[in-house]
C-alpha cells in the first residue's frame, strides 16, 4: 500500500514540478515568485517540493532541447539544486528559501549573469530618463514662473478669458475675441512677440 | 486645428510665432500632421505653418543667430518627416494635396533642395 502510495507520488512530481515551474518558477527570469513559495506550508508540502526539484533536475536527460533552451535548463537546475539543498536544511519553514531568494551574495552562473548584465540597460535608461526629467521640470517651473509675471501683467479682463481658454478655443465668438485680443496688442516695431496677451497665451 | 473655428485661432498663433514656438508647436502636432493635413479645416492650418516655416527659412540674413538657423532648418525637417511617411495618402487626398502644393508653391529652386537634402 504505501510503495503503490510513493509509486503515486512519484507520479504526481512530475505534475507538481509543472505547477511549480508554471506558478511559482518564471523560467524567462529564472526567479520564483515568494507569494507562492509561501503558500507551502507543512513538511508534506515541502516534501512534494523537493521531489518536484529533484524531478526537474532529472528532466533535461529525458528529453532533447535546443541549445538555448539546455543552456536554460542547466542554469535552472543549478538554482534547483540550491533550492532543494536549503529546502532539505530548513523544511519547516521555508526561511531558508527566502534567503536563497533574496541573497544577492551568492554566485551567479553564466546565464543568471548575463541575464543582470542585460537587465542593468533599463536602469541606465531609467536613471538618464530621471535627468531628464528633472531638466524637464527645472524648465517646466521657470516657464510656470515666467508665465505667472506675464499672468499677473494682464488685465482682469484678459485673465478671465484665459481661464476659459478651453471654451474659447472651441466657440466661434471666443476664437474672434481670441484672435482680436492678438491682434489688439500687436506693437508696429515688435510685432506680436511684445504683445502680453500672445505670449501668455503661448506659454 | 481641426476645429472649424479654432484653425482660424491656431493660424493666428503660427503667424505670430518665433522659431522657438513653432519647435514646441511641431512637436506637439507632429504625430498627427498628416491626420491634420487630410481634414478640411486642419489643412488651412498646415499651410500655414509651412508658409511660416518657409518665410522664416528664406528671409535668414547674416544677422540672424546659428541656433535660430538651425531651429528654423530643425523645425522644416520634422514637418517634412512627419508627411513623408503618408505621402502618397496626401496627394491623392482632396485636402491633403493643397498641403503638397504649399510646399512646391512657397519653396524657391534654392529652398528646395532643403527637403531632399
Amino acid at each position: 500500500m504505501e510503495s503503490a502510495d510513493d509509486s503515486q507520488k512519484l507520479k504526481i512530481t512530475q505534475e507538481d514540478f509543472r505547477q511549480a515551474e508554471t506558478s511559482g518558477y518564471c523560467p524567462q527570469t529564472h526567479q520564483i515568485n515568494p507569494m507562492t513559495l509561501f503558500a507551502y506550508s507543512g513538511d508534506q508540502q515541502t516534501d512534494k517540493f523537493a521531489h518536484a526539484f529533484s524531478a526537474g533536475a532529472q528532466a533535461p536527460t529525458q528529453q532533447t532541447f535546443a541549445t538555448e533552451s539546455l543552456l536554460k535548463q542547466g542554469a535552472r537546475d543549478q538554482r534547483l539544486a540550491r533550492l532543494e539543498k536549503s529546502a532539505q536544511s530548513n523544511s519547516s519553514d521555508g526561511s531558508s528559501l527566502t534567503k536563497e531568494i533574496f541573497n544577492s551574495v551568492l554566485p551567479l552562473s553564466f546565464e543568471e549573469q548575463l541575464k543582470s548584465d542585460n537587465q542593468a540597460l533599463p536602469l541606465r535608461e531609467e536613471r538618464s530618463c530621471s535627468n531628464s526629467t528633472l531638466e524637464s521640470s527645472e524648465l517646466n517651473s521657470m516657464q510656470m514662473g515666467n508665465f505667472n509675471v506675464l499672468y499677473q501683467a494682464l488685465s482682469t479682463e484678459d485673465q478671465g478669458i484665459l481661464c476659459n481658454l478651453n471654451f474659447n478655443c472651441f466657440d466661434q465668438l471666443g476664437c474672434r475675441m481670441l484672435q482680436q485680443k492678438i491682434c489688439a496688442g500687436n506693437d508696429e516695431k515688435f510685432g506680436v512677440q511684445s504683445n502680453p496677451f500672445y505670449n501668455c497665451l503661448v506659454q | 486645428m481641426i476645429n472649424q473655428f479654432g484653425n482660424y485661432l491656431c493660424q493666428k498663433i503660427i503667424e505670430g510665432a518665433d522659431a522657438n514656438t513653432l519647435s514646441i508647436i511641431i512637436s506637439t502636432i507632429s504625430n498627427q500632421l498628416v491626420f491634420i493635413s487630410l481634414n478640411v479645416h486642419g489643412t488651412r492650418a498646415v499651410q500655414t505653418l509651412i508658409e511660416k516655416l518657409a518665410h522664416n527659412v528664406n528671409s535668414q540674413t547674416a544677422e540672424t543667430s546659428q541656433n535660430e538657423r538651425m531651429l528654423n532648418h530643425c523645425n522644416l525637417v520634422s514637418v517634412i518627416n512627419a508627411l513623408d511617411s503618408q505621402i502618397v495618402d496626401l496627394t491623392m487626398n482632396m485636402h491633403g494635396n493643397h498641403v503638397l502644393q504649399q510646399f512646391l508653391m512657397v519653396f524657391n529652386c534654392q529652398g528646395q533642395e532643403a527637403p531632399v537634402g
